[in-house]
């Protein structure tokens, strides 16, 4: 698909509710945008951009004496965006505001530009959507 | 005999929203936590938080395309499992008034829904009340 007519989908609002959500996280919908449409750029902005960064799995969550496994994942749900051909994009203070080490815990794929560059970028796409 | 509100170590007031923080995740984490350690605790939920025991739920989220074999509960049975597990240890209630105004009119069993000008007696009710988020 021609840059020009992609969507550029950009997600700031992180962590909206695991035992909600479970699969159906922010990340799902990206996917499930990206299958219908043709193709959607993703940009991971602020506490968001800790989605792009590879961590320890937190706990899983004990109700009743269930382990409930079915959290979300976003670092692997990020995985499956790059595996998908998703382009996604950071920017660098997000990354720094997230640790020192955080850059270089960026998963492979992901892009990291500069500071504002993201912006700079949207004349190039037929869609903005904060998501 | 008229029904009294039973007297609690703790209330977790849930005024917050599902679907906007983790809040919810903190509830189950606290309620768990705290009966584990021996306390008693009751739940009050207002606003948009009385739709996660909503009978509409039903007991799995709707099914995920890409493993259709896996279940994923929904925040209602969750509920019913942290009651079952604990009996007589945690109990869970709903705000009348917010469940009519916020589409959750039809509550799980396991829920007592009370009206909202009788709240307070459940703050009386309780040694300590946690009042987790902002409706």
């Amino acid at each position: 698909m021609p840059a020009a007519d992609r969507t550029l989908l950009i997600v700031e609002r992180a962590y909206r509710g695991a035992v909600e959500d479970q699969f159906a996280d922010v990340l799902y919908f990206v996917h499930g945008l990206h299958r219908q449409s043709g193709g959607v750029e993703l940009a991971l902005r602020g506490a968001a951009a800790g989605y792009a960064v590879q961590t320890d799995r937190p706990p899983a969550l004990r109700v009743a004496g269930r382990l409930l496994g079915t959290l979300p994942d976003p670092r692997r749900s990020v995985q499956l965006l790059l595996d998908d051909g998703v382009a996604v994009w950071t920017e660098e203070p997000d990354l720094l505001a997230l640790g020192d080490t955080a850059p270089a815990r960026l998963i492979p794929g992901v892009r990291c530009l500069a500071a504002h560059e993201v912006a700079a970028r949207w004349p190039s796409y037929a869609r903005v959507w904060f998501f | 005999m008229a029904w009294t509100v039973p007297h609690t170590d703790v209330l977790l007031k849930v005024l917050g929203a599902p679907h906007q923080t983790d809040l919810v995740c903190s509830l189950f984490r606290l309620a768990e936590a705290l009966v584990d350690r021996g306390a008693t605790v009751q739940v009050w939920t207002c606003g948009e938080a009385t739709g996660l025991t909503r009978t509409g739920s039903g007991d799995s989220k709707p099914a995920y395309r890409v493993d259709r074999a896996v279940d994923y509960p929904s925040t209602a049975r969750l509920v019913r499992e942290l009651l079952a597990g604990s009996p007589g240890r945690i109990s869970w209630y709903a705000c009348r008034f917010c469940c009519a105004d916020r589409g959750a009119a039809e509550q799980i069993p396991e829920v007592r829904v009370r009206p909202a000008g009788r709240f307070w007696e459940h703050v009386l009710a309780a040694d300590k009340t946690v009042v987790l988020g902002v409706c």
